[in-house]
């Protein structure tokens, strides 16, 4: 009998299937709602939203999926929302893929969690349980998620899972309302509860096409002087860019293909309706579980999205400092209406964190970044002031919301084009 | 009267197992199964005893059956299962059922514990 590591276990699992196609990992939306309003959301909706609701798959649903997700090889599992526990029988859902055998991963706000519900989870062991903080500080958590008294609630059920020694990671979002308490919120986490704490600003449009979350995203330099103010970031990052820049050529995409990640080859999503698709945040693609099979979706569906073919050449195909930018396609999809356009954002963001190492970016075609774009003096600037240590994000002070786009989240229009499909099916 | 105990070995309830990649993965899935947050794998012979686990199985019924499909004595077999057995009931992934046998060998009472 082997007892391994986990990291271990973890590659030896991954290496078996290397070269294969399997749903290794899955990711299962329960709701879209949440008691939370946090302004950088990208799913959310009301706890009252009846629609909502009422279209959730059923625990006898979940459960049949669950079988199928057994017989297809998946080993973990991802439920994550909305608010997991904002579904009253999420306990019950949960309980039933512990008894198949999953390794689960809970992401959650940790504000409904109840002294019933951390003694389930203490009796029925996840994987891991990611709570996302949204402030150090009762001011700005509730700030950005608009609901007085969740902060309380959020440290009550950090409280509630480390007092029964659960797997409990800490994680935020930086945005421009909390960008101030970042590093307080991770020395809260690693010194006031020992737990670890990551960041990763990466705000997306919403999947209804709302441009809402845009509001309080971060500018490229915030986010640049953010990574690198934490040394073991800054290093890690320069560790990526030598690896990339050490080739000579960009490293070769998945073929001709659209999609280049996981999605479709080891992991996939399933939607709160039943709706499967190759991650949370790709939605023009989509499977109606409810009038198939988990298989058939996998085998034929996802396979066909996944092996789309590009129609054009971008300037990110001979790009050299790919691992330091956060761009992909449902990215593409979510900010431009298409999976194949550079969302310039994305590409400001790690052209500047190549030119903050003082590194230079090798000529990849006609990038508003790179010298003689229209972007480049601006990104070279902030790129110095960030190097030159110009930038003190120890001193930054609360954030305000920085475009007038909020009023779009109220809307509950979407953006109109169709370009996606989204705005037809989810409502904000 | 005198009573013999004769161990016999089930799966705990308490745990499932998985065939990942070809690989036999026993996840324990709730409190009193042990180490919650292990992960057991089994060479091919342990996975052939932990298919045989699915039903009560003795160490005498284990060892007939890996002698009848492996290159192995009877007595190296019995020392390998009784240590294997050993490790499966220490990390709590099988229980044992006693079962208590009279003197004259008739069938009087069976019951189940958990493994440690």
């Amino acid at each position: 009998m082997q007892v391994a590591e986990y990291s271990r276990f973890s590659g030896l699992v991954h290496e078996k299937y290397l070269g294969k196609r399997a749903p290794v990992e899955v990711s299962i939306e329960v709701t879209h709602r949440c008691p939370l309003e946090c302004l950088h959301c990208y799913n959310n909706l009301p706890m009252s939203d009846v629609e909502a609701r009422s279209s959730e798959m059923t625990l006898e649903e979940h459960c049949r999926l669950l079988d199928q997700l057994r017989d297809a090889g998946c080993l973990w599992v991802l439920y994550t929302g909305g608010e997991i526990f904002a579904r009253k029988d999420f306990p019950d859902i949960y309980k039933a893929a512990k008894q198949r055998g999953f390794l689960i991963t809970l992401f959650t706000n940790g504000t409904l969690i109840t002294p019933a519900i951390a003694d389930m989870l203490a009796e029925w062991r996840p994987f891991a349980i990611e709570i996302t903080l949204y402030g150090a500080t009762q001011e700005t958590y509730e700030a950005l998620t608009q609901i007085p008294g969740s902060f309380e609630r959020c440290m009550r059920g950090i409280r509630l899972l480390l007092g029964r020694n659960l797997p409990l990671k800490l994680k935020t979002v930086p945005t421009s309302v909390n960008r101030h308490e970042v590093y307080e919120m991770k020395r809260m986490a690693e010194e006031d509860f020992g737990v670890e704490f990551k960041f990763d600003p990466l705000v997306n449009p919403r999947i209804d096409c709302s441009a809402s979350p845009l509001g309080v995203r971060l500018s490229p330099e915030e986010v640049v002087a953010l990574d690198y103010h934490d040394p073991k970031r800054r290093e890690e990052y320069s560790r990526l860019a030598a690896h990339d820049l050490a080739e000579r050529e960009a490293p070769e995409r998945d073929s001709d293909h659209v999609y280049f990640c996981g999605g479709g080859i080891s992991a996939c999503a399933v939607d709160p309706t039943g709706k499967m698709s190759i991650c949370v945040i790709s939605h023009q693609d989509t499977y109606e579980w409810r009038n198939g099979s988990f298989q058939d979706g996998w085998d034929n569906f996802l396979w066909k999205t996944r092996t789309k073919k590009r129609t054009r050449q971008t300037r990110c195909d001979r790009c050299r400092i790919q691992s330091l930018c956060s761009m992909c396609p449902a990215n593409g999809e979510l900010e431009m209406g298409d999976a194949e356009s550079p969302v310039d954002f994305l590409c400001q963001v790690a052209h500047m964190r190549a030119y903050a190492l003082g590194l230079e970016v090798p000529e990849h075609g006609d990038c508003p970044m790179c010298p003689g774009g229209t972007g480049y003096a601006e990104t070279m600037q902030s790129a110095e002031r960030i190097e030159n240590h110009q930038i003190d994000v120890g001193s930054w002070l609360p954030g305000t919301v920085n475009s007038p786009l909020l009023p779009v989240l109220q809307s509950k229009e979407g953006c109109g084009t169709s370009a996606c499909g989204s705005c037809s099916s989810h409502h904000g | 009267m005198t009573a013999v105990g004769r161990e016999r070995y089930l799966r705990s309830s308490k745990v499932v197992s998985r065939e990942i990649a070809d690989e036999t993965l026993v996840v324990p899935i709730r409190g009193g199964a042990g180490d919650l947050n292990s992960i057991f794998s089994f060479n091919p012979i342990g996975s052939d005893l932990w298919n045989l686990l699915e039903k009560e199985v003795s160490v005498e019924e284990m060892t007939s059956w890996v002698t009848d499909h492996y290159d192995v004595s009877e007595e190296q077999a019995l020392e390998d299962i009784r240590e294997f057995m050993g490790e499966l009931v220490g990390a709590g992934l099988v229980t044992t059922v006693t079962q208590q046998v009279a003197s004259t060998g008739e069938f009087e009472s069976v019951h189940a514990s958990r493994g440690i």
